[in-house]
């Protein structure tokens, strides 16, 4: 355990990584400001946008990086897989957990500054953070730990199966998406997927999110326990 | 005594190239070792599989007793310092307080005189260090660590000779105050030849020596004089390599001398010199693997 504290700590280390989703997210956030505050005249703009995503989106490649770097850096170093695996989501769950709390504080600020004074969201997403404030970390943190985990995912898999590794398996993976299609299509059950997602609240989605997580977790662990590097 | 690391009949195949074949060693603890060799002969692999990044197709491997693979407690006083180490992309300092982190014997004293004697700026990324001081980086840290044991693979790639001396010299002196099992894979033999108390020399995946570097040494010495003469006296040994220019006859026997021997050289008018580890070694894995014979306490 005391390795994964460890492992975990040498993450920290590197405060770069954690900085720069952040720093995406903000240019974004000041030109989405920028924009609402230059077109605030215009008829039926509609002030939402996407650009939270790009907190996630960065965590994903900051992830694999991180990894594909410290990975064979640590193992020179006498740590063992495991015990990095499980610093690495230490350290992961952490970050997930500072993304909840942060990004719920600026929700709130957002709603009670009636969207910056210029009735925009950004941090608040239609449908997915129309929840009680209690339930806005879970909304905020869970799919930082996915967007983390799937990093990880894709690096492990490139540590352990090389370039070639990672064209056969997104190969396999389209494949699996392609015969999943015609599977539901034949079965004739799309309305039923159709209901199930209309059905979906934010907090079942974010559960759902949280099985896809453990799943990639269960799957790198998987791939690195063998992983020459 | 238990050896620090017990290397037994170990293959390792990768699809279809075999990079070890059946290896076997020991590697007594607090003494420094070669494992020697030319360029592909299975040297980093065998580290890689005593330090647990790879494990073996076939055979065993124990360091402290113990399969490293996976293996907290014995992982965790090892340090491998490779030859192109993967660095997280930080400063020279951050990249040391990430080294100490996970080396439990760690001296930061001695990492902050290593940085001063190579010269080392700390503030600056690793990425944009030049080779030889990335060497110098991964050396600071594979002696700060104090590893009960530390390997080297190659660790002087790009530093001039005088920071190649350094190296030596700090080895030596923080060895001899804090004794530990250290493996120094190089081919620059000469170099370290006084360093080394035991070598393994490796050839084509295959140990061809393991023995305690004095006794290699005496394993084979030059004569040189007239050809007729130097003809005479080699007739009955074997021969490893022979050089004639004009009259003059230079020719590297294998074995051990014996006074009477030296004193028929001595009639004959012959010189007759030690030869180097470097050319040993060289002699060893420049023919086959499978006519190369044995020295003397050593063992296939």
């Amino acid at each position: 355990m005391s390795r994964a504290v460890a492992v975990a700590r040498v993450h920290a280390v590197d405060v770069s990584q954690a900085v720069w989703p952040w720093a995406i997210l903000a240019t974004s956030f000041l030109v989405n400001i920028t924009l609402w505050v230059a077109l605030r005249d215009v008829e039926g703009f509609q002030k939402t946008t996407g650009g939270l995503a790009s907190l996630y989106i960065t965590a994903v490649f900051v992830a694999a990086i991180a990894v594909s770097r410290q990975l064979p850096f640590m193992l020179g170093l006498g740590v063992t897989r495991v015990a990095f695996m499980g610093g690495s989501l230490l350290y992961a769950t952490a970050c997930a957990a500072v993304t909840g709390v942060v990004l719920t504080l600026l929700n709130l600020v957002e709603g009670a500054t009636g969207g910056f004074g210029q009735d925009g969201k950004f941090f608040r997403v239609p449908w997915l953070t129309d929840v009680p404030t209690y339930q806005l970390f879970a909304v905020y943190a869970v799919p930082m730990l996915l967007a983390i985990a799937l990093g990880v995912f894709l690096s492990g898999l490139y540590a352990r199966f090389g370039s070639t590794g990672m064209l056969v398996s997104s190969l396999v993976g389209m494949v699996v998406v392609t015969a999943a299609v015609l599977l539901v299509t034949a079965a004739r059950a799309w309305g039923g997927i159709g209901q199930w997602i209309l059905d979906l609240t934010p907090m079942t989605l974010t559960g759902w999110l949280f099985v896809a997580t453990v799943g990639l977790l269960g799957a790198t662990y998987l791939v690195l326990r063998r992983a020459s590097v | 005594m238990t050896p620090a690391v017990r290397v037994d009949h170990v293959s390792r195949r990768y699809h279809g190239v075999t990079a070890v074949d059946e290896a076997s060693f020991a590697l007594e603890e607090g003494r420094i070792h070669g494992l020697l060799g030319r360029n592909g002969a299975g040297k980093t692999t065998l580290m890689r599989l005593v330090t647990g990044l790879d494990r073996p197709t076939s055979g065993s491997v124990e360091v402290f007793g113990s399969d490293p693979f996976e293996n907290e407690a014995v992982l965790r006083r090892t340090c491998f310092v490779k030859e192109s180490q993967t660095y997280p992309d930080l400063s020279v300092t951050r990249v040391l307080a990430s080294a100490r982190l996970l080396q439990p014997a760690w001296d930061e004293n001695l990492a902050r005189l290593l940085v001063a004697d190579f010269d080392l700026p700390l503030g600056r990324r690793v990425r944009k260090l030049s080779r030889g001081m990335r060497s110098a980086l991964g050396i600071v840290i594979g002696l700060a660590s104090r590893a009960p044991l530390t390997l080297f693979d190659e660790p002087y790639l790009g530093l001039d000779a005088p920071s190649r001396a350094l190296f030596y010299d700090r080895l030596l002196a923080d060895f001899a105050e804090h004794p530990r099992t250290v493996v120094l894979s190089t081919h620059l033999i000469d170099e370290v030849a006084n360093l080394l108390e035991r070598v393994v020399v490796v050839d084509h995946g295959r140990v061809v020596i393991d023995a305690e570097s004095d006794e290699v040494r005496g394993t084979a010495y030059t004569v040189v004089g007239p050809a007729g003469p130097v003809a005479e006296f080699v007739s009955r040994r074997e021969v490893v390599a022979r050089q004639d220019v004009g009259v003059y006859s230079s020719a590297t026997v294998r074995g051990r001398l014996d006074e009477p021997e030296r004193r028929h050289a001595d009639e004959l008018r012959l010189d007759l010199s030690p030869v180097s580890l470097q050319e040993l070694v060289a002699h060893a894995t420049h023919r086959g693997p499978d006519d190369t014979p044995t020295p003397e306490g050593g063992t296939r």
